[in-house]
């Protein structure tokens, strides 16, 4: 029997163009590998051990955390917390900012430097903005003396729970209404103006304008803020951190602030792999819920 | 074929590359693995790196001033390294200090290159419970005082402290005498420390107030309540369990409750430290706070008419806690082990030592403590080193797991709930036992 050659491999344009844009990307998929998915499978499996980075190696334990976050009712009613305080949040600032995004969509000459402040706070470094936020809130701060000076009682703002939720809303809204308010902004003038001088025409009031023209032209700038703001809601812990601290006694803590304690100040770094795995879960049911009935429902 | 290799080739190069960078150390770490006499000696926390030495001159330059007794020690202990060792490589790292210490220190033992020596305070007991660090030699366990040692669970002693200070209560004589009260003479009681105390705000008016025992909501709360709890011989915590529970904790916790309503409300309590202290020696309001010996420098600064005393006591009993201590260890991983603790032996000369005390830091040599002469001048000192003559201290409790955590929760929920509420004290004992005993499982 005689040895045929192989016959060489002739590849379609087409999949040399799929090899070169794979070349592409490559160093990002690497990129990403090394930073987001090792670290996410080690989160994963550092939830079921036991570390505290003291210990040549992580502990088995199994399910042992996960137990434990859903037996002993604290973890849940930071979870609990996360969502609620991190929901008023994403609340005040949706609405807010599509407010103001209709603001600055009014012509004006001053609407170049609205558009500018408005933007302004999120640039500045949160450990600096919230340090003179906290020293506005001490017990002879600003803010009470500005009550003095008006004749109010002072407040005693880190004795309150309800309080410190509100300056915390305050301080995320402060922050975070520029650059949605910006993507509002976006979505308004990516409507066509066509529209509206038809309605014009029909002689629709601002109200019906606003319902069947701009609602429906923002819906995919909505989603894409709703989503974002459910993620970052529920990832809120630098703001906790900064202002409140968890206080008062512990009235303010939420889960992502605690993961923030337990894995690097704690060292309990196997229940904090636990608990980034739970809100992470909760973090895209969210999402999904989200995607599925609100988006859905209007198509 | 030579192109797949080529393409595998290339990954795998941006792989490493990727790594590389990631890796990050420019030889802090120095244990690459050579010969003990060749690589460098890793030295975090003791010792000044050049940053710091110009850092420390300029502040000195600016106040007109020599540098201070912190900075002149580190300084003096390189130079005498450097003079008695010299074929020792050392690297002096600033690693900053507590969390961001205890952090790095973490990191370099999980990647298995740890430093020659780890520092700290409040997490080093973890460290010797965690039987990670060498037992010290009889010969460096024996300069000091017992207070300045931490023992592992076997007890033998694994770390020392290089300066220490025990709380005291600091007084404003001016105050005192406002409100009728004799400036010299403090209260040694918890009676007469509440009598004062009430006396004061009663007369400040509004203007100035008595003061009371701090309850932050963090470590600053929990070591400055240990002291009084000691009194009655009771801890937050007994042999690793939590006490909570404990009718004489409690009673404590109505002491610190009762006593806070000599702060203007949310001072005594507030997450910063800072306003009260600025209450205390700059805005002068409050007159007495509980505080290690630092607070004479604040005190001076501020042209104060102060004193100091012992801390008050319920039936006589004294109690007290560490504070302020810089612990020194070495890993039983580190590859210099007998020059690290040649450093340490440098690092507690009495020569050195004797820098502290001119800044009223109390020293643990028995050398020093047992030479009243040293400090007899120095009332702070007087009171300090007395108060750790006389008993064996150490820093606040310590739990066998999940300890920060515990900790957090003591902090918050009870210390400052006791003092930010009026919710029953036994009830917010016992919720906070339910969620530690949870933490301690």
């Amino acid at each position: 029997m005689t040895k045929t050659a192989k016959a060489p491999k002739i590849m379609t344009k087409s999949k040399r163009e799929a090899r070169r844009a794979y070349c592409i990307i490559l160093p990002f998929f690497i990129y990403i590998a090394l930073w987001g998915l090792i670290p996410l499978v080690y989160g994963l499996y550092l939830g079921l051990t036991e570390y505290n980075g003291l210990a040549s190696s992580p502990k088995f334990v199994g399910f042992k955390n996960y137990v434990d976050f859903f037996t002993t009712g604290d973890y849940l009613t930071l979870l609990w917390r996360q969502f609620w305080i991190g929901g008023i949040c994403l609340l005040f600032n949706t609405v807010v900012s599509f407010i103001v995004g209709l603001a600055l969509n009014v012509n004006s000459k001053a609407r170049g430097f609205f558009r500018t402040s408005v933007y302004v706070p999120s640039i500045a470094a949160v450990s600096i903005t919230s340090a003179i936020f906290v020293a506005l809130l001490e017990v002879n701060g600003g803010i009470n003396g500005f009550l003095k000076q008006i004749g109010q009682p002072t407040i005693t703002w880190n004795y309150s729970q309800f309080w410190m939720v509100f300056w915390v809303v305050v301080y995320f809204l402060w922050r975070s209404l520029g650059p949605a308010a910006i993507i509002w902004l976006g979505g308004l003038q990516s409507i066509d103006p066509t529209l509206y001088e038809a309605a014009d025409v029909d002689g629709a009031s601002f109200a019906q304008k606003v319902r069947y023209i701009t609602i429906p032209g923002l819906k995919f700038v909505a989603s894409y803020i709703i989503l974002t703001g459910i993620v970052g809601a529920m990832q809120m812990f630098d703001i906790i951190m900064f202002i409140t601290k968890g206080n008062p006694y512990g009235k303010t803590d939420v889960l992502m602030y605690r993961i923030y304690r337990d894995g690097v100040v704690n060292f309990n770094m196997g229940m904090a792999g636990a608990e980034s795995t739970i809100l992470g879960i909760v973090t895209i049911i969210f999402a999904i819920i989200y995607f599925k009935v609100v988006l859905r429902k209007e198509d | 074929m030579k192109k797949r290799l080529l393409a595998v080739l290339l990954a795998g190069m941006m792989a490493l590359s990727v790594t590389a960078c990631g890796g990050g150390s420019d030889g802090g770490s120095g244990n690459d693995g050579g010969s003990s006499s060749s690589a460098k000696i890793v030295i975090p926390f003791i010792g000044y790196t050049e940053d710091q030495i110009k850092a420390a001159e300029q502040t000195a330059e600016e106040n007109g001033t020599e540098l201070g007794a912190e900075a002149q020690y580190h300084i003096k202990l390189m130079e005498a390294v450097e003079e008695q060792y010299p074929d020792y490589d050392v690297d002096w790292q600033d690693w900053g200090w507590a969390e961001a210490l205890d952090q790095k220190q973490r990191a370099t033992l999980t990647a298995g290159s740890p430093l020659d020596l780890v520092a700290g305070e409040t997490f080093m007991p973890t460290y010797a419970n965690e039987g990670i660090l060498e037992p010290l030699p009889d010969d460096i366990a024996s300069l000091v005082t017992p207070s300045y040692l931490i023992y592992d669970t076997e007890g033998n002693p694994v770390a020392v402290s290089l300066k220490s200070s025990v709380f005291m209560l600091f007084y404003n004589k001016d105050l005192m005498e406002k409100a009728g009260l004799d400036p010299e003479t403090p209260p040694t009681t918890w009676d007469e420390f509440k009598e004062m105390s009430d006396q004061i705000t009663e007369a400040g008016n509004g203007e100035f107030w008595g003061g009371g025992i701090p309850s932050f909501p963090h470590a600053g709360g929990a070591l400055r309540a240990t002291p009084f709890f000691r009194q009655l011989g009771t801890d937050f915590g007994v042999d690793g369990k939590i006490n909570l529970n404990d009718s004489k904790v409690q009673e404590t916790l109505q002491f610190i409750r009762d006593m806070n309503k000599n702060f203007p409300e949310g001072l005594g309590n507030n997450a910063s430290e800072d306003p009260l202290w600025n209450a205390f020696q700059k805005d002068q309001t409050i007159a007495f706070a509980i505080n290690g010996a630092w607070q004479q420098t604040g005190c001076d600064q501020n042209n104060m008419n102060w004193g100091v005393a012992p801390l008050p006591t319920k039936d006589g009993t004294e109690g007290n806690c560490l504070v302020g201590s810089n612990f020194v260890g070495v890993p039983k991983a580190s590859k210099h082990k007998e020059e690290a603790f040649n450093i340490i032996r440098v690092a507690l000369q009495e020569d050195l030592q004797k820098i502290w005390l001119t800044e009223s830091t109390s020293s643990g040599l028995n050398s020093i403590l047992d030479n009243p002469d040293l400090y007899s001048d120095n009332p702070t000192l007087t009171t300090a080193n007395e108060a750790l003559k006389s008993g064996t201290f150490s820093g606040v409790a310590v739990f066998p797991k999940n300890d920060a955590q515990v900790w957090e929760v003591i902090n918050q929920k009870v210390l400052a709930r006791t003092t930010m509420t009026e919710d029953p004290i036994d009830e917010i004992c016992s919720q906070a036992t339910q969620e530690i005993e949870a933490l301690l499982k």
